[in-house]
């Protein structure tokens, strides 16, 4: 069994949890206590020594991230759980965590706890919170941090040590500054999605580039880049009008 | 000739960098002319000549004060305080009203709003015994600006809205023009921008019909403003220049500063810093000839911030600095909290060597420029102005990740984007979509009737006019119309390629604006009715329905709300949504029916871009009007297909079939109602065949059993 908590200021929102772990994850998940605050979570995980909290991310005037920066040792899997907050989806996506958007749906809880049981003590975990919480200093820079999973476990990346990525049907290898190449199991557009807001762009449906590597652009019908390690590129005739506007932007 | 000028200042959003200004011109004030110094002094010389202190004296006392205020303030001062003290002896409202009006613009001309204000309310006073509307226009106007310069902005508006009112009641154009240009500037100032052009083309209507030169040149300065606030700089480049040439050809030294800085302030927007600089140093020689302290620091502040970018910091340190110093001394709130937003970023990135040379030990630059920081943020709170206290709240969280306090960062940042949402909703953006489209329609509409149709506008604008001065609060669409008529019938005439050029430019971005605006709409039938469904499911105690329910209505909305921001989208997160939506009727109607999505195997849905959520209303329609009303079950069949350079989209059902649907309704309740959701899809599509010159289509068929619906759309690719 899982020894659960949920973390959660609004009472209506912790029912209803309570309510569907019950029904769906009767045989797999204990629930062992809910807190309102930060202060009081504090207390009940020291107490409790939960296997997995539900955390909200916004708790009274404190936030989830307040709470994990108390505890030095995150021994516990973390879910969190918002309605819409676009900031901090787009940090648990950098980190690869996982969240729960609310109204929480059965199914999606069900998948999150099931992955929970099939890598049940992730060593990475801490790791993880680092890149999130570097990552929540770090909101305008390409300092960021991206965790990405490789066939040899987790990895965690600069976003501007990445020169660019080129898909591979549902694989992406990624090129990296030191010439090392990792291989991937997410789709290019996992990455377009995360990444175009940070200097990425795609340019043809197999590349995305990170504009701070092109070293030049060779006019034709679509034309071409060469990046910083000398591997040309075609651009795709359908994005040169969109990639013109944003070389001029830079 | 109208000399007053006013400055707002709007925020900026740079590279990195936070706020920078830019001043427009906009004066309400009334005339007092050049030619006033020999005036006053024969009015002194008539007033030695009258020894006895009686009322003549006193009217002559007022009028010289009045004339004096302009052309010495000290001399003012005094006949003013003589002519206060006889108008009390005499009980005299008017004079002594007159007298406290003269004294405040003695204030108001040294830039000292705030001693101004207790002087105009005492005239207010004064007045109010006596109702006489054009004095009490006059000093409402007065109060207006004082609150303005102060940054009290509710105030302001509550002033501005009172001299409205009276001037809507008088008729009088000129009174009408000052008091909707308050109205403009005090919402402007509240970021209401909607509201602000509302009352700004109110404003070019009548400036129009009269002829009235320098409210025409004010008010392309306020459209200028207007759009660098919504951030399309050429267009705010193009209006301010064309008021600049207006305010050349007037001659008119004074507000061709204000313009000038306006400029400059926009080439900052366009990070071309030298031009910026060489236009603010323009006008900071004509302010710091006038002595207009504010007008001054404007400058300052935006070469500051010029240094800065191209690195030279201790021209950029003494310019913040100076202007700064300005501000407080005026009460400038607004505007020194920008400075002081631009000062923290400095000190955060000078380099150690330049930190030095400002005495300050680089080791405590984050404190340093923490310290300034807060003190910006405090004084935009305090100002109410919404768009400086969010930027203010996003430049500290920025500096607390700097120092590692990402707790308050966070927090800072949650502060900056809940003002910055309400800021720039989308209601108001949609709400300037439908006024700029009424206006560019008019516009054209009056075009294509030409010479006749504008002598019959001229005659209707007559008529309207004289109904409108009755009501014009109410009649506020009507203005817009003819002032879009009338203002046509000027500028055709003036620059008719120019406009065809800038009217196709204008007309696409209003096209996309109007786009998101359709795309956000969700028929509000569907919400209401899912909402229904949920409360039912509840009052029979289904809780797994309800909850299922519930669920999948919460992620049809995100995903609508999610696509709604992008003109288009890949045709499988098209087809995933509309999938969601028809499970959740599906769900509603009792499994009624069946479904079925057949797609092309040649299109690739990756790749495929469509317009989101084109086919929904016509699915809603089959569902609702074809199979909900038969006996037994049905089916709704959608297939995509490619056919040479175009996609087809098709919706069709075995359900009763429009015509019985129609005699149905109208059994019901009298006449068949049009769709809602139909008539947006049709208006989308005109927009985009608008837009890419194609020929998307809608038909309908009907079949021998229900309906078929086909959208032909040009087929695109995302690579």
């Amino acid at each position: 069994m899982i020894r659960a908590i949920i973390v959660d200021d609004e009472q209506h929102c912790t029912s209803r949890l309570v309510d569907m772990l019950g029904r769906h994850c009767k045989n797999t998940v204990q629930f062992a206590g809910a807190f309102d605050s930060v202060n009081g979570a504090l207390i009940g995980i020291k107490e409790l020594k939960p296997d997995l909290v539900f955390l909200d991310v916004q708790l009274h005037e404190q936030t989830g991230f307040d709470l994990l920066e108390q505890i030095p040792n995150i021994d516990f899997e973390v879910i969190f759980t918002t309605a819409y907050d676009n900031y901090a989806i787009k940090a648990f996506k950098f980190s690869a965590l996982d969240y729960l958007l609310k109204p929480i749906d059965p199914d999606d809880l069900l998948q999150a706890v099931n992955k929970f049981q099939k890598v049940s003590q992730q060593h990475d975990l801490s790791e993880k919170f680092n890149t999130l919480f570097h990552n929540l200093k770090n909101t305008n820079g390409t300092s960021k941090k991206i965790t990405v999973p490789t066939s040899k476990g987790l990895m965690f990346l600069t976003v501007n040590d990445i020169i660019r990525c080129e898909a591979d049907v549902n694989y992406t290898t990624i090129y990296l500054k030191d010439k090392q190449q990792l291989m991937v199991a997410k789709t290019l557009k996992d990455f377009d999605d995360l990444l175009a807001d940070h200097q990425f762009f795609r340019i043809h449906n197999s590349h995305l580039i990170n504009l701070d590597y092109i070293k030049s652009y060779h006019k034709g019908k679509g034309g071409y880049v060469t990046m910083t390690d000398n591997t040309s590129l075609e651009v795709s005739s359908r994005r040169k009008d969109l990639f013109m506007k944003k070389i001029e932007e830079m | 000739m109208d000399l007053a000028m006013r400055y707002f200042r709007a925020p900026f959003k740079g590279w990195r960098l936070h706020a920078i200004g830019i001043a427009i011109i906009l004066g309400v004030s009334t005339g007092i002319s050049f030619g006033q110094k020999k005036q006053a002094d024969s009015l002194i010389s008539a007033l030695k000549s009258h020894s006895k202190k009686d009322s003549i004296y006193l009217g002559l006392l007022t009028k010289a004060s009045i004339a004096y205020a302009t052309v010495d303030a000290k001399k003012g001062m005094d006949y003013t305080d003589q002519a206060i003290a006889l108008a009390k002896q005499f009980s005299d409202s008017r004079s002594l009203g007159n007298a406290y009006m003269a004294k405040a613009k003695i204030f108001e001309d040294r830039s000292e709003p705030k001693n101004a204000l207790p002087e105009l309310l005492l005239a207010l006073n004064e007045y109010s015994k006596l109702n006489n509307k054009a004095d009490l226009i006059n000093c409402y106007l007065k109060l207006y600006m004082a609150y303005y310069s102060i940054a009290d902005y509710a105030a302001a508006l509550n002033y501005a809205g009172k001299a409205m009112v009276l001037s809507q009641q008088t008729g009088d154009k000129k009174l009408l023009m000052r008091s909707y240009t308050s109205m403009g500037i005090s919402y402007n100032s509240v970021a209401d921008y909607p509201n602000a052009i509302n009352y700004f083309f109110k404003v070019l209507r009548i400036a129009e019909e009269v002829h009235d030169k320098s409210y025409i040149a004010k008010t392309a300065g306020n459209l200028g403003v207007i759009y660098y606030f919504l951030k399309k700089y050429p267009e705010a480049l193009k209006y301010s220049n064309e008021c600049l040439k207006a305010l050349d050809e007037l001659g008119d030294k004074l507000w061709m500063a204000a313009a000038l800085n306006n400029i400059g302030g926009i080439y900052l927007e366009m990070k071309d810093y030298p031009k910026a600089i060489t236009y603010n140093k323009r006008a900071l020689e004509i302010n710091r000839l006038v002595k207009s302290r504010k007008g001054e620091a404007n400058d300052l502040n935006d070469m500051g911030v010029a240094y800065f970018r191209l690195n030279n910091y201790s021209e950029a340190f003494s310019c913040l600095n100076l202007a700064i110093q300005l501000y407080d001394g005026i009460g400038a709130k607004n505007n020194s909290s920008l400075a002081l937003g631009h000062l923290a970023e400095m000190y955060m990135n000078a380099p150690a060597k330049e930190l030095r040379k400002q005495k300050v030990d680089p080791a405590n630059r984050i404190s340093k420029a923490l310290a300034i920081q807060l003190q910006a943020v405090q004084l935009a709170k305090e100002t109410k102005n919404l768009s400086t206290e969010a930027d203010q709240w996003k430049a500290l969280s920025i500096i607390y990740q700097k120092q590692g306090n990402y707790k308050e960062a966070l927090s800072s940042y949650r502060n900056y984007s809940a003002l910055n949402d309400s800021v720039f909703n989308d209601k108001k953006r949609e709400a300037l979509t439908r006024l700029s489209m009424q206006y560019n329609y008019d516009k054209k509409e009056a075009g294509i009737k030409a010479e006749s149709a504008k002598k019959q506008a001229k005659a209707t604008a007559e008529l309207d006019r004289q109904k409108i001065i009755k009501n014009s609060a109410i009649i506020v669409g009507l203005i817009l119309l003819i002032s879009g008529a009338t203002t046509f019938a000027f500028y055709k005439r003036k620059k008719d390629a120019k406009e065809k050029l800038k009217d196709a430019e204008y007309k696409a971005h209003v096209a996309e604006t109007e786009m998101k605006a359709l795309r956000s709409q969700l028929n509000p039938h569907f919400i209401f009715n899912s909402l229904n469904s949920i409360g039912d499911y509840i009052a029979r105690h289904d809780k797994e329905t309800a909850d299922t329910y519930l669920v999948k209505f919460a992620k049809l909305m995100r995903m609508i709300l999610e696509n709604s921001e992008h003109q288009m989208i890949s045709l499988a997160d098209d087809l995933k949504t509309l999938e969601l939506y028809i499970q959740l009727e599906a769900l509603r109607l009792g499994q009624k029916f069946l479904y079925e999505i057949v797609i092309d195997p040649e299109i690739d849905t990756e790749q495929a871009m469509v317009p989101p959520m084109l086919l929904q209303p016509f699915v809603e329609n089959s569902i609702w009007h074809g199979i909900s009303p038969k006996n037994g079950s049905g089916h709704v069949i959608i297939r995509v297909k490619k056919e040479g350079e175009m996609i087809e989209y098709m919706v069709e059902d075995n359900g009763i079939g429009r015509e019985r649907s129609a005699a149905l309704k109208k059994g019901k309740n009298g006449s068949p109602r049009k769709s809602f959701g139909i008539k947006v899809i049709q208006s989308r599509i005109n927009i985009i065949n608008e837009a890419k010159h194609s020929d998307a289509q809608v038909e309908l068929t009907d079949l021998d059993e229900g309906t078929r619906v086909s959208i032909r759309l040009p087929y695109e690719l995302k690579f």
